[in-house]
């Protein structure tokens, strides 16, 4: 089912669009909270990561009527930014703080010029450099993953990984 | 390094993370999650988001009249039914998601199943199990065990078993995984739980297993050795080294692979890696056996033991399945050690099968398109052109295919205003098993780029 499938769906049924959506992005959400949680988090709490995420689309989603362009998009911010709250607390405490208290996911905040700056930037970069930096900084992936699944050398991600970080540096200069 | 990387932490907006897209489709390759799982991150999310009170599907039916003198029991019994009723409603709204995957994945395994995903059929089963009726008063025993046939338990049966008994009593959806403990083409989970009663199934969805998991072969013909060693552990298998005499391929660098690139092998597989050790010395020399006539698996051995790299296709012939009718290099003919030789093997038909394969198209694609179907070679076996326009708000595309054993496909989309093409997506057509399998997942984001400007 394509995003656009989905978001159709969400609309004039959100109970089965949200069904649908789990369906269609459990394996992605999963590999993201994996990604950023495994070895921090036992895998049952990576579960309820992955179902928060969901619910926090969910609920952030319908606060806008599913005015979406991207499913995968929107879930992979808030997928990013949830497991980065569930790793502070893991870190800065034992215990789990319950989910009304994960504080609110903003999804349309007005934007950091910076950022956006930064983001245009790596996007710049051209492939495979954009891969590699968005599986690097973005999903916290290891150069290891990272070669693995982009058939690349591990040493190659690394030196691309520098090599693009000075080649950002440029194009972030040059925009300023 | 780490200060950089702290530093360069990437914290994306959502409008940010739209330029991505092709970035985050492929993080997802390689996702993967068990079915398990899955109907636990379903269920979990659906009871959070407050669904469990609206939806009882199945549960209705069973007879939950006992107790109900004893409050406990029947708050206790009603607790079960409803968590049962978010199971069942999970279900049944996976099972839609189930064959809308299915279809994406193009498990076209029965000419029977009538609507391609995301038709009106299919939003209608979504939307009868919104308007169930949750109504209390409902739960009444409606069901007489002896007069009705209940799906029995299918787990660990044959695929083609099931489609033989089903066929015709129920509409039916596939999904196919890789799955180390069952068997290719033994199911190994089912979305329709067992004791549903069949007048009541929709679709009876079912998860067959793919077998172990396996992996294409890259091409590493461009890089040096070590280079072509790693590509080839990072891709999953385990190169063994072999340097042979070469007149053309520079000393070093790799001459082929057996099996040879875009081969779907076993993870963890051998390959070998034959590397040229440039033009000094002689090549060893081998003797073509004569292999016709043989069975399949005999002739390549054979063939491998003499020293020959062997590949084999599948040809119409009335000779009995699995015999070796014609070999590409003719007995006797004395070729250097690891070339390659072909063997055409019997399929035992002498009519090609004919199988039709839809593929969903994203919603918004706008504009005129050719799309070619190119076999392992890079022909362009079938050709159509579509009008996406026309095509309404789902669209899909068909194509009639006709064949024998297997055949890898790609599908390749081009516009007839720019004439500038994608790779859209691949599939692997079982001929004999009347099943297609889509082995990637679609390029959707390149497709929408083709869009005509408004």
């Amino acid at each position: 089912m394509t995003d656009k499938e989905l978001i159709e769906k969400l609309k004039s049924s959100p109970q089965a669009g949200l069904a649908a959506v789990v369906d269609r992005y459990t394996a992605y959400v999963m590999k993201i909270a994996r990604t950023k949680l495994n070895g921090i988090c036992s895998s049952e709490d990576i579960e309820e990561a992955v179902s928060d995420i969901f619910f926090k689309f969910y609920q952030t989603g319908q606060s806008s009527g599913f005015d979406i362009r991207s499913v995968r998009a929107y879930l992979s911010v808030i997928a990013g930014r949830h497991c980065t709250d569930v790793f502070r607390k893991h870190i800065s405490s034992p215990d789990i703080l319950p989910l009304e208290d994960a504080g609110e996911i903003p999804t349309q905040e007005p934007l950091s010029d910076n950022r956006t700056t930064l983001a245009a930037a790596v996007k710049k970069l051209g492939e495979p450099d954009t891969s590699i930096f968005i599986r690097k900084y973005f999903f916290g992936q290891k150069t290891k993953e990272i070669a693995e699944e982009l058939h690349l050398n591990p040493k190659a991600v690394d030196k691309r990984v520098s090599r693009g970080l000075v080649k950002l540096r440029k194009i972030l200069k040059e925009e300023e | 390094m780490k200060r950089e990387n702290e530093e360069m932490k990437l914290d994306l907006s959502v409008q940010d993370a739209e330029l991505f897209e092709d970035t985050f489709a492929g993080f997802e390759e390689n996702a993967e999650v068990t079915d398990a799982e899955k109907k636990r991150v379903l269920s979990s999310v659906m009871r959070k988001a407050g669904f469990e009170m609206n939806e009882i599907i199945n549960e209705k039916r069973k007879n939950i009249t006992a107790s109900k003198t004893d409050d406990t029991e029947v708050r206790r019994g009603r607790i079960q039914v409803k968590r049962g009723g978010i199971i069942a409603a999970c279900i049944a709204v996976l099972t839609v998601g189930a064959v809308t995957v299915g279809m994406l994945h193009m498990n076209n395994i029965n000419a029977d199943i009538p609507e391609p995903a995301g038709q009106p059929t299919v939003e209608g089963q979504s939307t009868d199990a919104d308007d169930t009726d949750t109504s209390d008063d409902e739960y009444t025993d409606t069901m007489d065990d002896n007069a009705e046939e209940l799906l029995p338990d299918l787990v660990g049966r044959k695929l083609t078993d099931v489609l033989t008994e089903y066929e015709g009593k129920v509409k039916i959806g596939v999904t196919t995984e890789y799955n180390d403990e069952y068997e290719e083409g033994i199911i190994y989970g089912q979305y329709t739980p067992a004791g549903t009663p069949l007048k009541d199934i929709d679709t009876l969805t079912m998860i067959v297993s793919k077998g172990k998991q396996k992996r294409f072969i890259p091409d590493v013909s461009a890089s040096e050795r070590e280079v072509a060693e790693e590509e080839l552990k990072a891709a999953g298998f385990k190169p063994v080294v072999k340097e042979i005499f070469d007149e053309e391929v520079p000393e070093g660098f790799p001459i082929k692979t057996y099996p040879g690139p875009g081969t779907e092998v076993l993870l963890d597989s051998e390959v070998t890696l034959f590397i040229s050790n440039g033009k000094s010395g002689e090549p060893e020399t081998v003797t073509v056996p004569d292999v016709v006539g043989m069975k399949k698996d005999e002739a390549m051995l054979l063939l491998k033991e003499t020293g020959l790299c062997v590949r084999h296709k599948y040809v119409l012939s009335s000779a009995e399945k699995g015999t070796v009718v014609e070999q590409s290099v003719e007995p006797d003919t004395t070729l250097n050690k690891y070339d390659d030789i072909i063997i055409s093997v019997s399929d035992g038909v002498t009519e090609p099968i004919k199988l039709t394969v839809s593929t969903p198209l994203p919603g918004d694609l706008r504009g005129s398109y050719r799309i070619d179907l190119c076999d392992g070679d890079g022909t362009v076996k079938y050709t159509k052109s579509i009008n996406a326009d026309t095509l309404g708000d789902v669209k899909t595309f068909d194509f009639d295919l006709e064949g024998i054993g297997a055949e890898k496909f790609t599908i390749i989309i081009t516009s007839v205003e720019t004439d500038k093409s994608v790779i859209y997506g691949d599939f692997a057509v079982d001929f004999s098993n009347k099943t297609a399998d889509m082995s990637n997942t679609l390029n959707i984001a390149d497709l929408l780029a083709l869009n005509p400007a408004e």
